[in-house]
């Protein structure tokens, strides 16, 4: 319950006042995602995550860097490495855990700052409308033109390997396809009649968008951005497959993947651990987004 | 003719048809919805049968289970509808119990059915021949080229003109009365024994509907065919129908022959849904609304379902569930005929007098001169200007304090878009706007705020109008934040509480969202919130078309109220003339973007000088017990021509009995029929004299 406009209440009432009141939009959707199994364990399976990437240095059973030229590619359940070891017998189970630290930050940053952009782009186009939404959205248009693998490496490969570039790039991938969806849903809101009724009562156009515009908005850009999130975690580890991302000594799944690829042959249970990872976290992530585009769908 | 004949003190549901051989009989039919745990039955125990080329209306208002009863019959209920009991055999075959793969020959072949909205009716990516060729090579089996043939004939016996060249042509390309003959056209591809027409003309114009049901009661007749009509519509039920069943939450309450139902309607609900229609003749009296809305279908009912909203109800309609009682050919479920109740006079119960609302002219608050709102056509890569939509074309108005204001006219004449106009929600071409003397057009936003405290808008639909993230305190507050009225935050919300105590919600009701309400509070949620800023005028479009009857009646008698209250002056933008009749003090006729015909409400809709005035008056279903099925003295063809390209000299022309040369080239001036009665035609003259509306 939202107590700030509550306390505004004068004293008595406000308790018989707080019952009539309907819960809030977020609270009615975090009601029915605590309903919705499937919700519940993507929920859970990322909160595990989170928890192991911000406490990996605690949490990690022996030294993730610590090499080792006689245990090199040891196999699943091996003495004292429970999940093997990598090519140069660092212990896989730590790295995997360290490794969930930069593959999340490389997953949720870009389409973070992707999301904050791109809504703004989007907004702005939309709601102005005319000229103003012809220039910006032909302009991302030409963005847009390009396969976001190929100009995900493009750019990276022009601004030179590193994780800060490889952020700058995801982030330039992802803008675009926010903002068609944020103009789209923005064109559709603008011709509500609660709109024109807002401008028939002489609301200022930062005001109608702030309270009509993203109210209904957000939602909606918010739902396809979480699902953008799977796609940025692949996308950085091609990057990093393709050594533009991490470099090595740093774990991180897609980086781990591509230096095991050639024990494929030897362990492929241990080469194919950072795969499994990746898909684990991605599909948790686009099966929350499901879960919270269903939960989002208010009756009217 | 229906025979409703049956015995009082019948069994349970007892309407026993003792005809010979009813082609539809439907005994008993229950349907239950279940979700979630909760069991929903919107079809309780209905029975009633139609013998072959008769009509029979299922009347009432939207939530009784009327459709639901329509596509029970058809068996095309929806996944979680099951149909718990009863019996429906049609010439002789029990349709419940038909193997699904015989079913699918009945529907579409000897049951065709209607819809109430053409536009989703129809598959917009197949031309409207594929469509029906479908249907006759499915249920005729005709070959490619007889199908063709046929379907080019029932085009043709819908009235469709071009039909050779139009088989071809995708549903867009028709418009929205055209759609529904198509969609009958499919219907009666199959030869059906059975009609189904579920509220066919409800979204449709009222010369439009006017065309559809003539059109409908003429197949029948030629045909031979078995009506079932579903309406929330006296007025159409009284056009078409042979019998009538009137249905609440999910029973029907009465059957009768029409005659006799229009004579002497006997349920107390079926007497709510006459006196709830506004006309002319109520005029400064309230409208008699029943209180309240169809209770929820969830529980179990131990009385009358009407008992709650019954002004006659007694102590026995709260506990026992009235069995049906014969009265002369009619057949009722009411305790009020009950031989055992203590008898008691029934009155129609007329309503409250209003005062007189301020008859003066007075001063114009606002004042439309020669507006004009084109609306550019692009085309090409270099979007250069193709056309002008000229939605409004030269429209002038004057609305006094405390006045209404009525707009009337087909959708797609340009009367919203004046609405808009006088907002500045839509910039003018040309023309200009005043608000007490000042012109607003080209104003700036805050040079606006002036007229934007005096002048506030009501819209069509109460879905959309409101916010759906805000809660209603928050939507009703927002014109006094921006507006700068009423003062600080707590004066703010004094005032938000005392409109939603004043518009029959209760204060606590301010923490709600919108969905939470059914579409006739949230109107009345509009309607607090255009209030909010203490406006003169309020620009109302099409208010009510949205809200079933008796609502409709609950949301007039408040704007009369408050109009009376606060001195409010009304734009209302509406095509139902029997709400102008009832409410308007002038009326404005728009055709195609400029007014027609203007003036006292009483001159314009008694004496119209203007044809597509009476055309539009003729088109209304007349409710009277005594009418008949023939056509209207002036009805009109076709639909409305396209703003884009407006036909030369008067708009009217193609569509008007009394069109000669002159009025194929020259515009028509307006000239005065005196009491400010003004009115463009060239036969304006003899229109009034020897034309006059036929009542």
């Amino acid at each position: 319950m939202n107590t700030n406009v509550s306390l505004t209440l004068p004293a008595p009432t406000a308790k018989v006042e707080a019952i009539e009141r309907s819960p809030g939009f977020w609270s009615g959707v975090i009601a029915k995602l605590m309903r919705d199994p499937v919700a519940l364990g993507a929920c859970a399976v990322l909160f595990a995550l989170i928890l192991i990437a911000v406490f990996a240095h605690q949490l990690v059973p022996s030294d993730p860097y610590q090499t080792s030229m006689i245990k090199r590619l040891k196999p699943i359940g091996f003495d004292g490495f429970p999940l093997g070891t990598d090519e140069l017998g660092r212990d896989m189970l730590s790295r995997l855990m360290l490794g969930t630290r930069l593959s999340l930050f490389m997953g949720i940053t870009p389409v973070l700052i992707a999301f904050v952009i791109g809504s703004g782009i989007g907004i702005l186009a939309g709601y102005a409308g005319g000229l103003i939404n012809t220039l910006i959205m032909r302009t991302i248009d030409i963005l847009y033109a390009f396969p976001s693998v190929l100009l995900a490496i493009a750019l990276s490969g022009a601004l030179g390997a590193g994780i800060g570039n490889a952020l700058l790039s995801l982030t330039i991938v992802f803008i675009p396809q926010i903002a068609r969806v944020a103009e789209s849903v923005t064109t559709q809101v603008r011709g509500r009649d609660y709109v024109e009724a807002a401008r028939a009562s002489g609301a200022r156009p930062f005001t109608i968008v702030r309270v009509h515009v993203l109210g209904n908005v957000l939602g909606p850009i918010f739902v396809f951005a979480t699902s953008l999130i799977a796609v940025s975690m692949i996308l950085a580890s091609g990057l990093s497959f393709l050594g533009l991302g991490v470099r090595p000594p740093e774990p991180e799944w897609g980086l781990m993947l591509n230096t095991l690829r050639t024990a494929i042959y030897t362990q492929p249970w241990v080469a194919a651990l950072p795969g499994v990872m990746i898909f684990i976290t991605s599909i948790s992530f686009n099966l929350l987004s499901d879960s919270l585009r269903s939960a989002m769908d208010v009756k009217s | 003719m229906i025979d409703t004949v049956l015995e009082a003190g019948d069994t349970e549901d007892g309407v026993r048809p003792v005809s010979a051989g009813p082609l539809l009989r439907v005994e008993g039919l229950k349907v239950v919805i279940r979700s979630g745990g909760r069991a929903v039955r919107p079809v309780d125990g209905v029975s009633f049968s139609i013998a072959a080329g008769e009509t029979f209306a299922l009347l009432g208002e939207s939530g009784c289970g009327k459709s639901m009863t329509a596509l029970a019959i058809n068996r095309l209920l929806p996944d979680a509808a099951v149909i718990e009991g009863g019996e429906v055999s049609l010439g002789g075959d029990d349709i419940l119990r038909l193997p699904e793969t015989r079913m699918r020959s009945v529907r579409g072949g000897r049951v065709g059915m209607v819809f109430q909205e053409p536009a989703t009716s129809l598959n917009p990516v197949m031309t409207v021949g594929a469509q029906i060729c479908e249907a006759l090579q499915l249920h005729r089996k005709l070959g490619a080229a007889a199908a063709r043939a046929e379907a080019r004939l029932l085009l043709e016996s819908v009235g469709i003109p071009g039909a050779d060249s139009r088989l071809d042509d995708y549903p867009f390309q028709f418009s929205g009365g055209m759609k529904q003959r198509v969609m009958i056209a499919m219907a009666l591809a199959g030869r059906p024994e059975l009609l189904i027409a579920d509220e066919p003309t409800t979204a449709l114009d009222v010369t439009i509907q006017a065309q559809v049901l003539d059109l409908l009661a003429g197949l029948q007749a030629e045909r031979g065919m078995a009506m079932l009509l579903i309406t929330h519509d006296l007025g159409v039920v009284a056009r078409m129908a042979h019998g009538v069943g009137v249905m609440y939450a999910g029973e029907l309450v009465e059957t009768g022959p029409r005659q006799a139902f229009f004579q002497t309607p006997l349920h107390p609900y079926a007497r709510k849904l006459f006196a709830a229609l506004p006309d002319g003749a109520r005029r400064g009296s309230m409208l008699d609304a029943p209180v309240g809305s169809v209770p929820a279908l969830d529980q179990a009912f131990t009385g009358c379902r009407f008992a709650e909203r019954c002004a006659q109800a007694f102590d026995r309609c709260d506990d026992e569930s009235p069995r049906w009682q014969q009265v002369g050919s009619q057949a009722v479920r009411c305790h009020l005929y009950d031989a055992d109740s203590v008898p008691r006079p029934l009155h129609r119960t007329s309503g409250a007098a209003f005062g007189q609302a301020d008859a003066s002219a007075g001063t114009p608050l606002i004042e439309v001169r020669d507006l004009a709102v084109h609306f550019p056509v692009r085309k090409g890569v270099l979007r250069r200007v193709v056309g002008q939509v000229r939605a409004v074309d030269g429209v002038s108005l004057r609305l006094g304090a405390g006045r209404t204001l009525a707009l009337v006219g087909e959708s797609g004449c340009g009367k919203t878009t004046v609405g808009k106009a006088i907002l500045q929600l839509n910039a003018a071409s040309a023309g200009a706007v005043f608000y007490k003397g000042e012109n607003q057009t080209g104003l700036t936003r805050e040079a606006l705020m002036p007229m934007r405290r005096a002048v506030q808008m009501v819209f069509q639909d109460p879905f959309a109008s409101l916010n759906p993230r805000l809660r209603v305190g928050e939507i009703i507050e927002e014109g006094m934040v921006s507006l700068g009225v009423a003062g600080d935050g707590p004066s703010r919300r004094r005032t938000v509480d005392a409109l939603l105590e004043r518009i029959g919600l209760s204060a606590s009701m301010r923490w709600r969202y919108p969905h939470e309400f059914s579409g006739g509070q949230r109107q009345r949620i509009a309607i607090a919130r255009a209030l909010a800023v203490s406006p003169d005028v309020i620009v109302c479009d099409e208010p009510t078309s949205a809200l079933d009857v008796s609502v409709q009646a609950q949301l007039l008698n408040l704007m009369r109220e408050l109009q009376r209250e606060r001195g409010l002056a009304y734009l209302f933008i509406t095509h139902n003339l029997a709400v102008v009749e009832y409410l308007a003090d002038e009326v404005a006729v728009m055709y195609l973007g400029r007014i027609v015909e203007h003036g006292p409400a009483a001159r314009v809709l008694g004496a119209p000088a203007h044809p597509y005035t009476r055309a539009l008056l003729d088109a209304v279903p007349k409710i009277s017990a005594g009418s008949s099925d023939s056509l209207p003295a002036l009805a009109v063809a076709s639909d409305l021509p396209s703003p884009l390209d407006p036909p030369a000299g008067c708009h009217f022309h193609p569509r008007c009995g009394l069109a000669s040369d002159i009025c194929r080239v020259s515009y028509p001036a307006e000239r005065s029929m005196g009491g400010g009665h003004r009115v463009r035609c060239h036969w304006a003259d003899a229109s009034a004299r020897g034309l006059r509306r036929p009542d």
